[in-house]
């Protein structure tokens, strides 16, 4: 069965199809419900960011074009700042501190066969622990985390003018590993 | 164009930046090229670092209740606005009430009202009202609506416009308040109906007399003139 592409379905549902809707829905469900999760340590609150995510898409509020990258890209980039402003807002003892949540590259387990995404997972995994100990930490501090451009530069005792470009050259770093670890899987599945 | 701003970026991403450092780092980012492709250059690159999360087990009917709130949305809000035009024409004025509760958003631009901070939070003495305004869409199509309260002190008189179901600004629109006396219009306050800002209070000189309060989509903050068409308005009595 073909598949149909992120930015079709997007375009469907900006013409108000709700199967459109719903497809979408089920692909991104169980990774946005988990990514939030991990973000805010809260069952509830995961649920009220997804609600407001999806009706956010359905009612146009936000804008994907197709030249502002891949469409999971934006659409976490929306879970995400959706979340950290419940977070902000809330201000209850469970969410106050994005910061303390542990940093993520956990060891491999069996149970991440399961995981819908566990390719992609694998992929990552790959290429962020090519990066050095500081930049696989700092990106990370800066996702996950949220962490300020002063904490990070008083953690590493750097310039606060430098964190912006270490911040950078790491994410570079990691999107050429990722690239490479990519290709390697199209060459294996040939 | 490069500036000091520039250094704010992480910050932004992170939404650590105060309401005012965020508006003004957002009026900078419409005019930096590489602010803009970097704060998108940082966007894409992290999403992929989402693929890390661990599954965690959805709650079991977050589905049928997500999506049934997604497409009930749109239907309840058409009969809200059926309805609210209805209420508006048969209420009738009334002179004096206790002012209602105003959303969590209200304390956003109430900094530098302390005086009315207190008045308005203080619930054992309800502030009375000496106006209530219910300010009407321009055009037929538009859904959002505001609620307005004139508060008469002895110099001055505060003014709440309390915005509701307006569709939130993007990058610097701001929705921008004016009073308008015959066919000049003054800027008041403003909001960006996102993020629960959804009101503003400001206070008026007293033997200032205005006719109307209307309400505009302005491209960004700070304008004396409106360059938006008028989206919702009220007459005021004198």
């Amino acid at each position: 069965m073909k598949t149909v592409a992120d930015a079709e379905l997007y375009q469907r549902i900006k013409d108000k199809d709700k199967q459109a809707m719903e497809i979408l829905y089920d692909r991104y469900e169980k990774i946005l419900y988990s990514f939030v999760y991990k973000l805010t340590e809260d069952r509830e609150a995961a649920e009220e960011v997804i609600q407001e995510v999806f009706i956010k898409l359905w009612r146009g509020v936000a804008n994907y074009h197709s030249d502002r990258g891949k469409f999971s890209s934006w659409l976490f980039t929306l879970a995400r700042n959706q979340a950290i402003d419940l977070i902000r807002k809330k201000k209850t003892n469970r969410l106050v501190n994005m910061e303390a949540i542990e940093p993520i590259v956990s060891p491999e387990s069996t149970a991440d066969e399961m995981i819908e995404w566990n390719e992609e997972k694998k992929e990552v995994r790959k290429a962020i622990r090519r990066l050095s100990e500081e930049q696989r930490e700092i990106i990370q501090f800066v996702y996950f985390q949220g962490y300020t451009q002063q904490k990070i530069a008083d953690k590493y005792k750097i310039p606060l003018g430098t964190v912006k470009s270490r911040v950078r050259l790491a994410l570079r770093n990691l999107k050429l590993f990722l690239a490479e670890e990519r290709s390697g899987r199209v060459h294996n599945e040939k | 164009m490069r500036s000091e701003l520039c250094n704010q970026l992480i910050d932004y991403f992170n939404q650590h930046l105060s309401l005012e450092e965020k508006m003004t780092f957002e009026k900078h980012l419409e005019t930096c090229d590489e602010c803009q492709s970097e704060l998108r250059e940082l966007e894409e690159l992290t999403s992929d670092l989402t693929f890390l999360v661990s599954e965690e087990p959805v709650p079991s009917g977050m589905k049928d209740r997500v999506l049934s709130k997604v497409f009930e949305d749109e239907v309840s809000r058409e009969n809200k606005t059926e309805k609210k035009n209805e209420d508006i024409l048969t209420k009738k004025k009334r002179n004096k009430w206790a002012i209602p509760v105003l959303a969590a958003g209200l304390s956003l631009s109430v900094i530098g009202n302390g005086y009315l901070i207190t008045k308005i939070n203080s619930f054992n003495e309800p502030s009375e009202v000496t106006q209530s305004l219910s300010l009407q869409p321009a055009s037929q199509e538009f859904n959002g609506y505001a609620n307005g309260y004139i508060i008469e002190e002895a110099q001055f008189s505060q003014v709440i416009i309390q915005g509701s179901e307006l569709p939130a600004t993007t990058g610097q629109e701001v929705y921008q308040i004016w009073l308008i006396k015959g066919d000049q219009p003054i800027p008041a306050g403003s909001f960006t109906s996102s993020n629960g800002d959804n009101s503003s209070i400001f206070k008026i000189d007293k033997s200032e007399k205005w006719d109307t309060v209307a309400i505009t989509l302005e491209p960004n903050a700070g304008n004396r003139l409106p360059q938006g068409e008028i989206i919702l308005s009220a007459q005021v009595s004198s």
